[in-house]
């Protein structure tokens, strides 16, 4: 994609069916063989408020259990990815705010695109964008690639 | 593949961003390139144009879509009207009469507030959307 041409591209995974559907819409719309990371993007343990109390210690054992978990979801992605005509890798980030994660990782692979779904895990039925999408759309320097559920139309 | 695309132009800065991006894919895909133009009416004020100079806008994006036509690409330019605030909504009606497979814009317009990432347009046509959209950064 123009003068991000021949650059990899940064594909957003959350396990989800969206995200699924990303992978194989992009591998069939974008110009492939084309190396692609695929990054799962985790919230640190410690962050997330634990019964009110913020920043909770937890044991180290949890903390790998949740990175374990990222890899395991970013290995199916690129292996998904693989299967739709990209070179990729899987990388996994771990942010407190889930697209700041992505546009990092983006500029970690040197992207020249990125790609993802209009919603992830996190997703309400009823609302027409997420809150991911919506602000790596809002923050991102480089284009971003939106898909959408294939019966949404 | 991409069969058709619908390129969002306003004739700004902004939006030109969105052609080499728009022609690239097209090129490759072998697809076409809907050019989708909205003219901006203040409802309010009797049907006056918000932006001074439709005819300039009007001529740059004619320009455009020979630039697009004499690289090789199927190129077509689709007018509509809408009232402020409309034009998102009128870019999906083209979508949707072109059976356009992916929309592709700039982030900003002629009336985005300078310092805002996304303008309000760009914005709406991400929410509105139901077909995949790339948005392509000033």
């Amino acid at each position: 994609v123009a003068e991000s041409d021949g650059k990899p591209v940064l594909i957003a995974y959350d396990g989800s069916d969206h995200a699924k559907e990303a992978i194989r819409q992009a591998g069939r719309e974008l110009h492939t063989p084309r190396e692609a990371s695929v990054v799962s993007v985790y919230e640190p343990l410690g962050a997330i408020p634990f019964w009110g109390v913020p920043a909770a210690r937890v044991p180290d054992e949890w903390v790998t259990e949740v990175r374990h978990e990222a890899a395991k979801t970013a290995a199916e992605g690129a292996e998904l990815a693989t299967a739709a005509g990209f070179e990729a890798t899987p990388a996994v980030m771990e942010e407190v705010r889930t697209w700041q994660g992505i546009l990092t990782a983006a500029k970690d692979a040197d992207a020249g695109l990125i790609v993802l779904g209009s919603h992830g895990r996190g997703s309400v039925g009823s609302a027409l964008l997420g809150s991911v999408a919506t602000a790596v759309a809002h923050h991102a320097k480089l284009p971003v690639l939106i898909c959408r559920p294939a019966n949404s139309r | 593949m991409f069969k058709t695309i619908v390129l969002a132009l306003d004739g700004s800065e902004g939006s030109k961003k969105a052609i080499p991006v728009a022609a690239e894919i097209a090129e490759k895909e072998h697809a076409r390139i809907v050019i989708a133009h909205v003219t901006e009416y203040m409802a309010a004020k009797g049907g006056e144009l918000p932006h001074v100079g439709e005819e300039e806008i009007r001529k740059e994006i004619t320009r455009q879509a020979k630039e697009l036509a004499d690289r090789g690409i199927d190129t077509e330019v689709e007018l509509a009207d809408s009232v402020v605030g409309g034009p998102a909504h009128a870019i999906v009606e083209i979508a949707d009469r072109t059976r356009g497979d992916l929309i592709v814009s700039g982030t900003r317009g002629h009336s985005a507030v300078a310092g805002l990432m996304l303008g309000s347009v760009a914005q709406r046509l991400l929410h509105i959307a139901k077909r995949p959209t790339l948005t392509v950064p000033s």
